[in-house]
């Protein structure tokens, strides 16, 4: 017993333990993903940015040498005298920053030139953390990275170096202050974070965009473990202290190109308090940074950290319970959505449910700089619905072998499907409930039996419970047994019917009807002619698989099943004393009685069958007398109400 | 003619106030109790509220309070407050507070404070509060740990959260059984770690130290040493002598302060 519960326990909640087992996978798979699938997860949550119309803050500038610069002026790079003397035509501009490294001495006048310019700007020049050991470095030049370096800082997690590529010590000298111009890319080659500094011996040094801020705003970034606060911002960040970046389109810059800056009519006052970064965005010059928005020359990598900066719109990355618990949600949705029977209805609605996961990524990201790997949970939700499904498969392909073996003898086969798709309603166990019970038997059989040879009667009486059975079943009736030459079938049992009593009724005249065309062929002194009576009761009984473990039937037992089986035994005899007193010229409304229907029973179709009643009938095991109701089944043949 | 003149006169007199105001401002922006007296390697020097150092600073130069004192590797410095002298080791940070205190915010330094009628210094870390008297001692602030040692005079070491702390004393070498001398020994030379960043219960296991009391303070002696958990849930406190690692570093600032 113990042993049917738990596989039926298993066969019910099997699904949500599979289902839990694959959330914890996955998220699992979340805390150390390889690097497959983690390309795989940024590649799906990279289409966010499609959705991003946001325009970067006005005061950043960038100033591109792009394409007409370079036809204008010639290959690059230019001489120094002339990016000086660009350079002087931002002099009002309230920070620059050049992403452009000058590790080459050129023309010692020309150097000069430029470091003359530099010196007057608030200017922020560019290291590349590559190149030659930085162990090499000398005094000044350690002391000048020192100088440009984070102080706010206790042991915080970065990026580690030992290379360092400077600029000549002549312009090095000249720029108040130098930053780090590397960005590092995700497993996939991508950039999608900039990490805020580096460690370069014992120096922190700060990332162009930062180093920008730390100038314009004259605030300073603290980096305590894995915290890091600029200002009054406090900036989310992964491991190795990087930001996530929220990309705005690529049209969505202001810039202004060096060609512009050389026009005569220029005018150093429209880049008055702008933040100005300088670089080249011409592709053969400059690598392109591979981003979730396609190529981008790397300025705008900087100028993204700086914008994300000033609308405060950095990326909080959903990660550890966060994540659980968004998968848990998708487990109870999919646990509602496995409560249906329809499988096309429950795929629909799972893909809605992946739909409506995707918009709750992009929602999380456009409106509360939220960043979901909506991969994981897509993945998630796909495992578990095509796991779902087979289980449900599976345990239905099971259920319904089981009903199938277990009704196909007593109810129509069109009736089992109909369990079958209805499989949750039905119940097998012993359960109390109303029900009407229709009996038949043949009269006066016995004698005629001996008349017949043996093979004849059973072939005989095949056909007779195959007319009566098809009868049965044609009205939704479950036939119960066979009891030598009778039957018995129950309405509203095991499968659900509201008009059970007139669906009895109606199967009762089929049978008479099916009976009469049986017996056509054969005179009525014919051995093979057949007599029956047929009773009908509606009440309460106890329904339910009854009998032994290996060896049970579902039937009904109860009072209302004994009455039913009594008003059959009593239709020979009331039927004699209507032929009586038929002789006796007494007018009745019928020729002959052959069903008799109970009380409850006749309450129930009174209204819609013609039913004539017997009064005071004396019923085995019935210490009163009961009434009862002829049911005219001609008449109703008459009245087109058989199908 | 007389509104005129008085308006001139009053005129001249913003201008003069402005001036002198600004003149002011110029040379002196604080009230300063220390100051960067000398330095070797790189020292960094932050204002307060400023994000960048000052770019090579005249010594001496004056500090006010919230201002950093910061060295890298092979770097020290020298800091001069009224309460003492201050020689701050290499990768060390120093904030400035005020005429009575300083605070060591990483790293080590050794304070030689003289007395003062009426005042009592006060030596900060992120994690205690030290009470100075006229004396000599150093100071080692790391995340795991952190160390008093004193060599002169006494100072109060107490925690600036205010809690309780387990005190584990180890036996002046002069009360120790042959036997426990024999094994300290063993263990304070053969496993010996010269690393002020030693974890805290390794350490407190090789101090061979006796739990003696809860107290809330503790009153070291000269000679001693106290090193301090970072542990805020159970603090303790373990009382030893002066270690070889931490007498080695105070040679070394004194030699450079001399």
């Amino acid at each position: 017993m113990v042993a049917i519960n738990w596989t039926s326990l298993l066969k019910k909640q099997g699904i949500y333990l599979l289902a839990l087992c694959l959330l914890g996978l996955v998220f699992l798979l979340t805390l150390k993903p390889p690097v497959m699938v983690q390309s795989l997860a940024s590649a799906l949550s990279d289409s966010y940015f499609d959705w991003n119309k946001r325009k970067p803050s006005n005061k950043l500038v960038f100033l591109e040498i792009e394409n007409t610069s370079i036809q204008a002026f010639g290959r690059w790079p230019w001489s120094r005298d002339l990016i000086a003397q660009g350079l002087k035509g931002l002099e009002a501009a309230d920070v620059i920053g050049l992403d452009m490294l000058f590790s080459e001495p050129t023309d010692l006048e020309q150097d000069q030139e430029l470091a003359k310019v530099l010196e007057s700007l608030s200017v922020i020049g560019g290291v590349f953390l590559n190149g030659p050991q930085a162990k090499e470095l000398d005094e000044v030049a350690y002391s000048q990275i020192l100088h440009s370096s984070l102080m706010q800082i206790d042991n915080p997690q970065l990026i580690d170096t030992e290379r360092a590529e400077l600029p000549i010590p002549i312009l090095r000298e000249a720029l108040p202050f130098l930053a780090a111009l590397n960005i590092a890319p995700d497993a996939d080659q991508k950039f999608r974070h900039y990490p805020l500094a580096f460690w370069l011996q014992d120096a922190v040094l700060p990332n162009l965009g930062v180093q920008m801020w730390r100038l314009g705003r004259y605030e300073d970034l603290q980096l305590v473990e894995q915290l890091a606060v600029l200002g009054k911002q406090k900036l989310p960040i992964d491991k190795k202290s990087q930001a996530r970046l929220n990309f705005y389109p690529e049209d969505a810059w202001q810039r202004v190109t060096f060609a512009e800056l050389m026009q005569p009519t220029w005018d150093p006052q429209l880049l008055a308090d702008r933040w100005v970064l300088v670089g080249v965005s011409e592709a053969g010059v400059t690598d392109l940074r591979a981003t979730p928005i396609g190529q981008l020359a790397g300025p705008l990598v900087h100028l993204t950290f700086l914008a994300n900066l000033l609308d405060n719109s950095f990326l909080t990355d959903i990660t550890g319970w966060a994540l659980l618990a968004s998968l848990l949600v998708i487990l109870l949705f999919l646990s509602l959505i496995w409560q249906l029977s329809l499988p096309w209805l429950r795929l629909l609605l799972s893909l809605i449910l992946g739909l409506a996961v995707y918009g709750v990524g992009v929602s999380g990201y456009l409106f509360f700089n939220l960043w979901l790997e909506v991969f994981y949970p897509l993945l998630f939700l796909l495992a578990a619905v095509l796991v779902g499904e087979l289980w449900l498969f599976i345990v239905n392909r099971i259920e319904t072998a089981y009903l199938r073996t277990a009704f196909s003898s007593y109810i129509a086969p069109a009736l089992v499907d109909t369990l079958v798709a209805q499989g949750a309603e039905l119940q097998l166990g012993g359960k109390r409930q109303q029900l009407s019970v229709l009996f038949s038997d043949l009269r006066g059989f016995t004698p005629t039996t001996e008349l017949l040879t043996t093979e004849d009667l059973v072939s005989h009486l095949n056909r007779y419970f195959g007319l009566m059975i098809d009868q049965v079943h044609c009205y939704n009736g479950t036939l119960d047994k066979l009891i030598g030459d009778a039957v018995m079938a129950l309405f509203n049992a095991p499968l659900k019917d509201e008009d059970h009593a007139y669906h009895a009724c109606l199967a009762a005249a089929g049978m008479m009807q099916a009976l009469d065309a049986f017996n056509l062929p054969y005179s009525v002194d014919d051995p093979h002619y057949l007599r029956m009576g047929i009773g009908i009761n509606t009440g309460e009984a106890v329904v339910g698989n009854i009998g032994a473990a290996n060896r049970f039937n579902y039937t009904a037992i109860g009072d209302a099943v004994n009455t039913a089986a009594r008003l059959e035994s009593v239709t020979k005899e009331v039927n004699l004393e209507w032929q009586v007193a038929k002789q006796a010229g007494e007018v009745k409304p019928c020729e002959t009685v052959d069903i008799l229907i109970g009380e409850k029973t006749f309450a129930a179709v009174k209204d819609r069958l013609p039913c004539y009643p017997v009064t005071g009938l004396e019923l085995k095991g019935k210490s009163q007398a009961q009434n009862a109701w002829i049911l005219d089944w001609r008449k109703m043949i008459e009245l087109g109400l058989l199908l | 003619m007389k509104m005129h003149q008085r308006f001139l006169s009053i005129a001249f007199l913003l201008l003069v106030f402005i001036y002198s105001s600004l003149g002011l401002a110029a040379t002196q922006t604080c009230d300063s109790y220390a100051s960067l007296k000398r330095m070797e390697g790189q020292v960094q020097l932050v204002k307060v509220n400023s994000p960048f150092p000052v770019r090579n600073p005249e010594l001496p130069y004056a500090l006010c309070t919230g201002d950093l004192v910061q060295t890298v590797s092979k770097a020290q410095a020298l800091i001069a407050h009224v309460g003492g002298e201050v020689v701050l080791a290499e990768n060390s940070r120093l904030e400035v507070l005020d005429v009575d205190s300083l605070s060591l915010a990483e790293g080590a330094a050794l304070f030689q404070i003289s007395q003062r009628e009426g005042h009592r210094f006060i030596a900060k870390t992120p994690l205690i509060v030290i009470g100075v008297k006229g004396t000599e001692f150093l100071v080692s602030s790391q995340t795991e740990r952190n160390d008093v040692a004193l060599f002169k005079g006494s100072v109060a070491v107490e925690r600036q959260d205010g809690q309780e702390m387990a005190y584990y004393r180890t036996k002046p070498v002069s009360e120790m059984s042959f036997q426990e001398y024999s094994e300290y020994q063993q263990k304070s030379f053969t496993k010996y770690k010269s690393d002020l960043n030693q974890a805290f219960n390794d350490y407190k296991e090789q101090q061979m130290a006796e739990f003696q009391a809860y107290v809330a303070g503790v009153d070291l002696k000269a000679g001693r040493q106290l090193t301090l958990s970072g542990d805020s849930v159970k603090p303790e406190a373990v009382d030893v002598p002066i270690s070889k690692t931490v007498e080695k570093l105070q040679q070394q600032l004194t030699s450079w302060l001399q």
